[in-house]
C-alpha cells in the first residue's frame, strides 16, 4: 500500500529530528502527545510511522516493556536504528509488519501517517493495520491533518512550514492534495500530503473496528490558556493544523 | 532534487545522526562512530559530503591508500589486464576497510548525489595530484551503481562471507549442510565441550582492553601481521572514544577461570559482526575454539536476540562456506582523470574469468549478486 508515499521521506530525516526542537512541536505537539497517551509503564507499544524514531526512544525511556518502530523508508529507519543503538534503547525497529505483530500491542501511536494515504482505499488500509496491531481494547492515538486547519498558504510560515491546499478554492476537498513545505532556518523539503475530512477519518477507524473514538485538541500543556502562552505559539494555537484522534479497539 | 553543494570536510565537522541516517545495517564500517574511531587511532578521517536541499544526501571518507599492504594494492588486486595500477590513487572508504559502501540516500535522488560526489570526488583527486579515485571492497551492486554514477570501473578483486541467520540459529543450519559437514561440524562443537571449553558473552564496554589486545595480538601475529598489542590497543581505545564500545560484544571460550580465546562482534541494526578473534596460545588445545566462538554460537546469539545476519570479512571463505556461508563478490570502483581509462571490454572480461573462478570454488554457495556479473557477460567475449 501507499509506500510511494513514503519514499519522499528518504532525505527527510535529519531535518525532521530537527522539526523536534521547532517550536509548535516542542510546546505544544510532544507535550500534548505525552499528555494523551499517559503512563506507559510496561507496556508494549508500536510507533506506526515512526520516522526518525523520536516518540520510539521517549516511550521506551518513560518505561515501556516492549517498543517496535514500524516505519517503510530506509532513511528514516536507518536514522532510528543508529541513533537508538547508540542510545543503549533496545527498540526493533522494522520496515514491514509481520502477521506476528498482529495483536499484540497496548499502544499504536501514529503521528503524521494517516496525511499520507492519498485515496480512501489507502486510508481504509492504513487504519486497518493501525487497529490490527491492537489487542481488543488496546488504544491508538494518531494525529491527522486538523480538518478545519487554516487553508491560507502562509498561516503556519512563522512556525516553520507552509501548508498549501493543491485546489485553493476548495481547501477542505475530501482526500483532496495539500502540500506541507518545510522552510525553517534555510532547510527545505517538500511533502505531498492529503487531506482528510473528520467524517472520513471517522468512518474507516468505524471500519477498522475502533470504538469509543475521541478527538483532542493540541494545546500548550505547560500554559493554563492561550493568553498566558507565550505570545508567539497563540496563532498556532488557535488553529492548529492538526489534532489528535484517540480509539480504543473493539472486543 | 537538486544537489546543493557537494565539500570535503573533517568527519568531525558532520553531524553524527545525520550521516547515520545514509548508513544500512550492511555498511557498518562506513558509520559515523566507527569511521570517528579510526580517526581517533590511526589520524583524523577526512569525509566528501554531498548536500540537497533538508540536508546531508551522501557522503564517503578518502584516505591515501597503503601501497605496501597487498590488502590495498591495485597491483596486487589486477594481474590479467593492462592499467594504471601502479599509479597512486585517493582511496575512498574508511581506512583498510574491506567492506565500503557510499553513504547515500535512497529513492528518487540517489544516482544524482553519487554523481556529484563522484565528480567532487574526482576533481579533489586531481588538484592533489592523484590518477584519480579507488573505492574497494565494495559490493558487486553497489559497485555498479556506483560506477555507472561517475562514469567509473567496477573491477571485482575480493569476496566476502556471510550467512543469513535462521530461526532456531545453528540447529538450522546444521539441518541444512551436507552430512559430511554436519558431522563435523558436531564433532567440533563436542570436541570443545569435551576439553572443558565453556562460553561466555560480555559487554565490550566492560571487558579489559589490554586482555582483548593481548589475545588478538597473538592470533594477529600468527597470521603473520606485524600490527601488534599496542596497535590493538589504540584500535580499541579509539572505539571506546568514539563510542563504539557500546555496540560491542565479546564470546569468550573459558577453561575454569583461563580466558582461552575470544571474538567481539559488533552489533549494527539487524545485522552481527564477527570483527576480531584472538586466542591464548599457550594453551595448546585442538578445541575447535575458532569455530565454535565465531559461527556456532554466534549463530544461536543471533538468532536468540533478533539478527537476520551474520557479517563474515573476506578471509578464510573455504572454512565459512564449509560451514553454512554465502559468498559475496567485491568490487573496487576506479575512476581515472584525464583521460587515462581502463578499457571496458578488459574489465568485463576479468570479471567473467573471476566469476568462473568463484563458480568453480564455490559453486552452489554464491549470493545473487553472482548472477548480476553473469548478466554483464559481453557478447564478444
Ligand atoms: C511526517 S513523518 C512523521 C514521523 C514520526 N511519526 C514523527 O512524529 O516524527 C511521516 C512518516 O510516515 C511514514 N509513512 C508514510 N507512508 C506510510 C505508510 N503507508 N505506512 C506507514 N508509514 C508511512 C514516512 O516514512 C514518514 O517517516
Amino acid at each position: 500500500m501507499g509506500n510511494e508515499n513514503a519514499e519522499q521521506f528518504n532525505e527527510l530525516a535529519g531535518l525532521y529530528e530537527d522539526m523536534a526542537e521547532w517550536p509548535f512541536r516542542k510546546d505544544i505537539e510532544i507535550p500534548t502527545v505525552l499528555q494523551t497517551i499517559g503512563d506507559v509503564e510496561g507496556l508494549s507499544v508500536l510507533d506506526f510511522g515512526c520516522g526518525t524514531g523520536m516518540y520510539s526512544r521517549w516511550l521506551k525511556q518513560r518505561g515501556a516493556a516492549k517498543v517496535v518502530g514500524y516505519d517503510p523508508t530506509v532513511g528514516m529507519l536507518n536514522y532510528a536504528r543508529r541513533r537508538a543503538e547508540k542510545e543503549g534503547l533496545d527498540i526493533s525497529f522494522v520496515s514491514e509488519l509481520k502477521p506476528g505483530l498482529r495483536g499484540q500491542f497496548d499502544l499504536v501511536l501514529a503521528v503524521y501517517v494517516l496525511p499520507y494515504a492519498s485515496t480512501a482505499a489507502e486510508l481504509q488500509a492504513m487504519c486497518n493495520e493501525m487497529v490490527g496491531l491492537l489487542r481488543p481494547g488496546g488504544r491508538l492515538v494518531t494525529l491527522p491533518i486538523h480538518p478545519s486547519y487554516d487553508p491560507h498558504a502562509n498561516y503556519y510560515e512563522a512556525y516553520g512550514f507552509r501548508l498549501i491546499a493543491d485546489d485553493p478554492e476548495d481547501p477542505f476537498a475530501d482526500g483532496g492534495g495539500v502540500t506541507l513545505e518545510l522552510c525553517m532556518s534555510g532547510q527545505q523539503g517538500k511533502v505531498a500530503a492529503w487531506y482528510w475530512s473528520a467524517s472520513s477519518l471517522e468512518r474507516a477507524m468505524d471500519e477498522a473496528g475502533i470504538k469509543s473514538l475521541e478527538w483532542r485538541e493540541l494545546v500548550a500543556p505547560a500554559y493554563p490558556t492561550i493568553e498566558q502562552a507565550p505570545e508567539s505559539l497563540h496563532a498556532y494555537l488557535q488553529k492548529p493544523h492538526s489534532n489528535i484522534i484517540v480509539g480504543i479497539r473493539g472486543r | 532534487m537538486a544537489v546543493c553543494s557537494v565539500n570535503s570536510m573533517k568527519l568531525g565537522d558532520v553531524d553524527e545522526h545525520e550521516w547515520d541516517a545514509l548508513v544500512s545495517d550492511e555498511n557498518f564500517y562506513n558509520g559515523y562512530r566507527w569511521l570517528k574511531a579510526l580517526g581517533h587511532a590511526l589520524g583524523e578521517t577526512d569525509v566528501f559530503i554531498a548536500r540537497g536541499p533538508a540536508g546531508l544526501i551522501a557522503g564517503c571518507a578518502h584516505w591515501e591508500g597503503e601501497p605496501s599492504s597487498e590488502m590495498f594494492s591495485l597491483s596486487h588486486y589486477v594481474t590479467d589486464f593492462a592499467g594504471p595500477w601502479h599509479r597512486e590513487f585517493l582511496w575512498l572508504g574508511g581506512r583498510r576497510n574491506t567492506h565500503n559502501e557510499i553513504a547515500c540516500i535512497q529513492g528518487v535522488g540517489r544516482q544524482d548525489a553519487l554523481a556529484a560526489l563522484g565528480s567532487y570526488a574526482a576533481d579533489y583527486a586531481e588538484e592533489h595530484g592523484y590518477a584519480g579515485f579507488v573505492m574497494p571492497y565494495m559490493p558487486f551492486g553497489a559497485a555498479e551503481e556506483f560506477a555507472n554514477a561517475v562514469g567509473g570501473t567496477a573491477v571485482l578483486h575480493s569476496a566476502e562471507a556471510s550467512l543469513g541467520v535462521p530461526e532456531k540459529g545453528l540447529a538450522d543450519v546444521l539441518e541444512r549442510m551436507r552430512k559430511h559437514d554436519r558431522v563435523q561440524c558436531k564433532s567440533e562443537i563436542s570436541t570443545f565441550r569435551r576439553l572443558g571449553g565453556e562460553v561466555e558473552w560480555v559487554s565490550l564496554e566492560e571487558f579489559d582492553d589490554a586482555v582483548a589486545a593481548d589475545l588478538i595480538a597473538q592470533n594477529r601475529s600468527k597470521y603473520g601481521s606485524t600490527q601488534g598489542r599496542e596497535w590493538m590497543r589504540r584500535m580499541l581505545a579509539g572505539q571506546r572514544r568514539a563510542g563504539i564500545s557500546r555496540l560491542g560484544k565479546v564470546a569468550m571460550s573459558k577453561r575454569g577461570q583461563n580466558i582461552t580465546a575470544l571474538t567481539v562482534f559488533y552489533h549494527f541494526g539487524r545485522a552481527l559482526y564477527p570483527r576480531y578473534f584472538g586466542a591464548d596460545y599457550s594453551f595448546n588445545l585442538k578445541d575447535f575454539r575458532y569455530f565454535v566462538l565465531c559461527y556456532y554460537e554466534s549463530l544461536d546469539y543471533a538468532a536468540a536476540n533478533g539478527f537476520s545476519k551474520l557479517r563474515f570479512s573476506i578471509s578464510a571463505l573455504r572454512a565459512k562456506v564449509k560451514r553454512g556461508a554465502e559468498i559475496e563478490p567485491q568490487a573496487f570502483v576506479i575512476k581515472c582523470v584525464g583521460g587515462n581509462d581502463i578499457c571496458p571490454d578488459d574489465a568485463r572480461r576479468h570479471n567473467r574469468r573471476f566469476l568462473d573462478r568463484y563458480h568453480t570454488d564455490f559453486a552452489g554457495h554464491l549470493s545473487h549478486d553472482w548472477n548480476l556479473i553473469e548478466a554483464r557477460r559481453s557478447p564478444v567475449s
